[in-house]
């Protein structure tokens, strides 16, 4: 079986990047810009995933891991070792065949959205690629090939955000959401190279094993796992990096399901899930609080955007708070782990069904204002029905299966803040953020396919989508279903895709022993209201049960009459405003003015970047390039200019001062030789009186001389 | 005899462009590829063969002064003959349309040029190193200076008199060096091997090394003496930028690890926190003026000087990490800078401007264009996939190895190259077009093979970065050259100094030469 496995995971990979090159490459001269190569691998792949998922659940070990390849890099040299490898588990399978079905089902929607488009070609290639990255992402055994997937799908994404280039939104639009994932990218790098430096080995197996037996102290993991945490911020859009996921939208919308709403956003998810064991409680807790945070920071936005896309965004940014909350209250409460990892993978299917209905309805009408729709349910009946399905899943209606997800995240939240009542503040985000998003979805339903059309030029010439586009909307609606989606061969539900965190401590042993070990004292002293380390919840989960499971149950009912509470409120709130219109939108946002200001202009955040980051950058920039050009280039060229006004000097002395002494002597010799020629007279009888005359003198002064030493 | 036949194509390849200059201009293009792709040919040969052990060629020269001809390929210099060689075949394609004027002459310059390098990464003895390193001034001052842009006369003087001036400070060190080894005793000679045995003081090894860093700190360049190099890359032609970037600079760099720090190990070890703090200065300085710049070659060149902060960074961190990096970041640079450089180029001769501010839309004109600037942009900005996230990963893991905090601040400057990374690239491809380009045609077929050489380099160093990693330890014993770790006959010589430096201040304060010398000939008794 594990050959198998291994060459299967290993084609996952391989296919799409082999679909990349031919695509990128060959193109153009491939029938209708080779789409169909692409989507078939993509389908093959989805079915190689199914394959994989199926035999991952057939052993009764919940993880397989698979190592493979190791000479990739020199092994000389400082143990500089890095193997590569391919892990499956529960986890990853789960991942594997969300990706691969959404993608496969982008793919093929898109034949229909793009279809007509001068950079088809580039468009398929590019979503190849982002598939390969992004399945070996799911199938990575070590930080370090994450790390690189993680880079290339941020280049992708770059890639497909930028791809109506022409735009100058969207040229800026990709620029951004590159850089400001960069961000988080280099924090991440560096949590990277600390575990590297304290583990040795980047391997999760290996980095847990540490971690087990208290060779990596708590203060590296609560560094490393907040810096890992500071690359998920910057990818899956949490609170201070969520900026660039709203202008992401400026890509093309089958890339805003598959890479800014199902799967590549949800990556920052997938790696705190993955690198669970890592965490402490501190990392937990800035975790939890930042997605509870970002949860309803993001909801309230939503509420104001009328570009469609702007307002799933939007949603999707409030999920990913949601995900993430329940994984930080997960570090403290069993089921914070399960919830946030299967809300992921529900949220996948529901969201990207949003956006591609939205795509739908964008490429009938060619606009994305919601104030020019409405009354679309009668034109586009099968967008609507599933568009309809999918916002209940994420509003969460019992039968549909956000409403389970999402419902256990409040619950893990409750059932914390029930034990630590000061942290009373999460559940309290993530119910007012339920109450939020079932008002903005509604809105958006209401105004879109409900009530007269705004635009009536654009509404008669709207039409439901080609099959191509249908299907997809379909299928995933089916999985927005609980009995569908979660009910298929049980897997999805009952069968724990998700690996129970005491299934992995099981795995790496006992835990607890690495921190009541040395060196852990005054964490938990100090992490003491705390009660349960995540890393105890093993032991403990059977030590106290009955208060526990009490407590779960307690926190559980509570959740459930919330969560429908604030649905039906929101609902209702909807309902009224936009079908009714006995509350007017209008004079609520005349009332509010400034709240309603600070919501459409995104709480100025962006604002802020601009005057506090973006500006001083460009002016320090410049400052420098000036720095440069007049100090130390102006040393360097001032340098040549003393030089040469040096030499200038040198050549005044020279003509005036050293020549003109060289010419003083000179004319002095001349002249001295013109008074001297007169002498030459020619007659003999002057030159013999010269002669004695000379030696009359000359013999005086010998005998002077020779007197004198005397 | 394959070492000096690197050379001797060279040469004979020069003297035959010069006649084919006589028949045509496309029969001197096609002389200078053939003899380039033999050159390559032969630096492929070299690289395998390098494996089984050094390739030594050597020649009695001057043997009054004890100079050879003495040429030795280990593992790093074929891999720096192999660069040379690659970017010889590319700088010959991309001056296939560009050079016009006095295309014969060119590639006289272009050919020598490459002798010069060639000599430098391969010489073992110091007179000849020096003799290739002067040698490849002239050919670069004359293929700026009449083949450049607009203010190329200037650039060429500033190129010539900065380098020169650098150089000299190298020959000085040298010649102390060497005089110092002959009135030990220990016979004149200009083998560098034997020269590195000579013993040194502290003090002395300070000197002769700050004169060699000095004359290779300004070729690679570092951080307060890179002015030269945005003008000499701007106004240098295509094939120039592209010498210049790929391999000129790591002239310098390769100077460190051939000369400076095995003449001066001890030294190079007190150096290394003023060189590491001058490196990481290089790397966000050049960053962060690289992306103020309007102009196209200018943000390059700084880059340049950015990514060879990381160079130099890596080999003075001490470790093999950090060694294994510098060099892959050499190749890698030079590969990916080198495209850039082809692209402006191209850029330039169909729009006639550098000017990023004119730019834009112009993927949407010349689809492979775009595809291939996306690629080196990127490549600059260390995607994985590529070398340069190999290097930059092998660089900043060696700095993390020194120091946490230094490594965190060498990471983050990754950040910065992003910036101007993308910033070139979103004012040239993306975005609405400024100008009608209409007449703006996507590559030629020889400058899509070029760029597509240096892709291919690339993605395979980042692939399988084992191919520039493993020849560094051929021949298989060979210490990594390493701040951190002292040679030990150093330390042996240390010792034996050490006792005599006392006597010495006994007899006089001053430690001049010939005391020195007789004590050293007394203890040697």
């Amino acid at each position: 079986m594990k050959p198998s496995i291994e060459s299967a995971a290993l084609a996952v990979i391989m296919l799409p990047l082999l679909g990349f090159a031919v695509v990128g490459l060959l193109g153009r001269r491939l029938p209708r810009g080779g789409d169909w190569l692409a989507t078939g691998i993509m389908g093959f792949v989805l079915a190689t995933a199914l394959m994989i998922f199926a035999s991952v659940f057939h052993l009764n070990s919940p993880l397989v891991s698979i190592r493979w390849l190791s000479p990739w890099f020199d092994p000389r040299g400082n143990g500089f070792e890095w193997p590569v490898g391919i892990l499956v588990d529960n986890l990853g399978a789960v991942m594997l065949v969300v990706v691969a079905t959404v993608s496969f089902l982008v793919h093929l929607y898109s034949i229909g959205y793009m279809h007509g488009d001068p950079k088809y070609v580039r468009f398929f290639a590019s979503l190849q690629l982002f598939s390969a990255a992004m399945l070996s992402l799911v199938l990575a055994d070590n930080l370090l090939t994450l790390y690189i997937s993680w880079e290339i799908m941020g280049f992708c994404s770059y890639l497909l955000i930028g791809h109506y280039f022409e735009k100058p939104s969207a040229a800026n639009a990709c620029l951004k959401a590159f850089m400001t994932t960069r961000i988080g990218d280099v924090l991440m790098f560096m949590g990277i190279l600390i575990l590297y430096w304290q583990v040795g080995s980047l391997r999760f197996a290996d980095i847990f094993a540490a971690v087990a037996s208290g060779s990596l102290g708590m203060e590296w993991r609560t560094v490393a796992g907040l810096l890992l945490f500071g690359g998920a911020v910057g990818k899956s859009a949490q609170f201070p990096l969520h900026v660039w996921l709203p202008d992401a939208m400026e890509g093309p919308t089958p890339v805003s399901a598959l890479i800014h709403a199902a799967t590549m956003v949800a990556a920052g998810v997938y790696l705190m899930a993955r690198s669970y064991l890592l965490l402490t409680p501190e990392a937990f807790l800035t975790i939890a609080y930042i997605g509870g945070f970002t949860a309803i920071f993001a909801a309230t936005m939503g509420v104001v955007m009328d570009d469609i896309k702007k307002v799933l965004a939007y949603s999707t940014i409030s999920q990913l708070g949601y995900m993430m909350l329940g994984l930080g209250v997960g570090g403290f409460v069993a089921s914070g782990y399960t919830a946030g990892v299967y809300h992921l993978t529900t949220h996948a299917f529901f969201k990207a069904c949003l956006f591609l209905g939205s795509g739908s309805v964008i490429h009938a009408l060619h606009t994305q204002n919601l104030s020019e729709m409405g009354g679309l349910r009668r034109k586009m009946p099968i967008t609507f029905l599933t568009f309809l399905v999918a916002t209940l899943a994420l509003t969460g209606l019992p039968p549909f299966s956000g409403y389970f997800t999402k419902d256990s995240i409040i619950a893990a939240a409750l059932e914390f803040a029930l034990e630590h009542p000061s942290h009373w503040l999460l559940p309290s985000f993530a119910i007012v953020a339920a109450l939020f998003t079932s008002f903005y979805m509604f809105r958006l339903v209401f105004l879109a396919f409900f009530g007269a059309p705004r635009n009536t030029h654009a509404y008669e010439h709207a039409h439901e989508s080609p099959w191509v586009m249908a299907l997809p909307l379909v299928v995933l609606a089916c999985l927005s279903v609980y009995p569908v989606g979660g009910g298929v061969g049980n897997w999805f539900w009952s069968r724990n895709p998700a690996p129970k965190i005491e299934e992995i401590f099981d795995r790496y042993g006992p835990p607890s022993a690495s921190l009541h070990g040395g060196g852990a004292g005054p964490e938990m002293a100090k992490g003491g209201s705390l009660a349960s380390h995540p890393l105890e919840l093993s032991n403990s989960a059977h030590g106290d049960s009955p208060t526990h499971e009490e407590k779960a149950h307690l926190a559980h009912q509570y959740a459930v009459a919330a969560s429908l509470a604030v649905f039906l409120l929101g609902v209702g709130l909807a309902w009224a405003t936009y079908m009714k219109r006995i509350i007017d939108a209008q004079k609520v946002a005349m009332r509010f003015r400034p709240l309603y200001l600070l919501l459409l202009n995104k709480y100025y955040v962006d604002d802020f970047y601009q005057a506090v980051v973006v500006r001083p950058f460009l002016a320090f920039c410049r400052k420098i390039a000036g720095f440069d050009l007049r100090v130390i280039d102006g040393v360097v060229n001032g340098t040549g200019w003393f030089t040469r006004f040096v030499s200038w000097l040198v050549g005044l002395h020279d003509r005036f001062v050293v020549d003109g002494l060289v010419n003083a002597v000179a004319d002095a010799a001349a002249a001295g030789g013109r008074t001297l020629s007169r002498l030459q007279t020619g007659r003999i009888g002057t030159y013999l009186a010269g002669i004695g005359v000379g030696v009359v003198f000359l013999a005086g002064f010998m005998f002077w001389i020779i007197g004198s030493m005397r | 005899m394959i070492l000096a036949l690197l050379i001797i194509v060279l040469l004979v390849g020069a003297v035959l462009c010069a006649l084919a200059d006589r028949v045509d201009r496309r029969v001197v293009r096609w002389t200078a590829l053939i003899i380039t792709s033999v050159d390559l040919a032969l630096a492929i040969g070299v690289a395998t063969l390098v494996s089984q052990g050094p390739i030594v060629f050597r020649l009695p020269w001057l043997p009054s002064w004890g100079a050879s001809l003495h040429f030795e390929a280990d593992g790093l210099a074929a891999l720096m003959i192999l660069l040379t060689t690659v970017l010889g075949v590319v700088a010959v394609l991309i001056s296939w349309e560009e050079i016009e004027r006095r295309s014969g002459a060119f590639h006289v310059w272009l050919l020598l040029l490459q002798v010069g390098i060639l000599v430098v990464f391969l010489a073992r003895d110091a007179l000849l190193f020096y003799l290739g390193w002067e040698l490849m001034l002239i050919p670069l001052f004359f293929i700026i200076g009449i083949w450049g842009h607009e203010d190329k006369q200037r650039a060429a003087f500033k190129f010539l008199l900065f380098t020169f001036g650098g150089s000299i400070f190298m020959l000085l060190a040298l010649l102390y060096v060497y005089v110092r080894h002959l009135n030990l005793g220990m016979g004149g000679t200009f083998e560098i091997e034997e020269l590195a045995k000579t013993p040194l003081s502290a003090s002395e090894q300070w000197w002769v090394f700050l004169g060699l860093f000095i004359g290779f700190a300004v070729k690679i360049p570092l951080f307060p003496v890179h002015t030269w190099l945005p003008d000499a890359h701007t106004q240098a032609p295509t094939a120039g930028s592209l010498i210049l970037a790929g391999v000129l600079l790591k002239t310098g760099v390769y100077g460190l690890i051939r000369l400076a720090i095995p003449l001066a190990p001890q030294a190079a070890e007190a150096f290394a926190p003023l060189i590491i703090a001058l490196s990481l200065i290089g790397i966000y300085y050049g960053a962060v003026v690289a992306f103020a710049q309007r102009d196209f070659k200018r943000l390059v060149a700084y880059s340049s000087i950015s990514h060879l902060g990381f160079v130099v960074l890596g080999l003075f961190v001490g470790n093999a990490a950090g060694y294994q990096g510098a060099v892959l970041q050499m190749v890698n640079h030079g590969l990916a800078t080198g495209g850039l450089f082809l692209l402006a180029g191209i850029i330039q001769h169909r729009a006639h401007t550098r000017n990023l501010e004119v730019f834009g839309g112009l993927w949407k004109y010349a689809p492979a264009m775009g595809a291939f600037l996306l690629f080196f942009a990127f490549a600059s900005l260390g995607i994985p996939g590529t070398g340069n996230f190999i290097g930059e990963l092998y660089v900043i893991a060696g700095t993390f190895q020194l120091h946490h905090t230094l490594g965190a601040l060498a990471a983050l400057a990754v950040l910065f190259a992003a910036a101007y990374s993308l910033k070139l690239f979103l004012s040239t491809m993306h975005g609405p077009t400024a100008r009608p380009w209409r007449a703006f045609k996507d590559l030629h077929i020889h400058e899509s093979v070029a760029l597509g050489i240096l892709c291919v380099g690339l993605i395979a160093v980042g692939l399988y970065p084992k191919l520039v990693t493993q020849p560094l330890y051929f021949p298989p014993d060979r210490l990594v050259p390493t701040t951190g770790r002292v040679p030990e006959r150093v330390i042996r010589a240390e010792a034996a100094r050490g006792s005599l430096s006392s006597v010495s201040r006994m007899r006089s304060k001053s430690f001049s030469l010939d005391h020195e010398v007789v004590l050293v000939s007394e203890a040697s008794k």
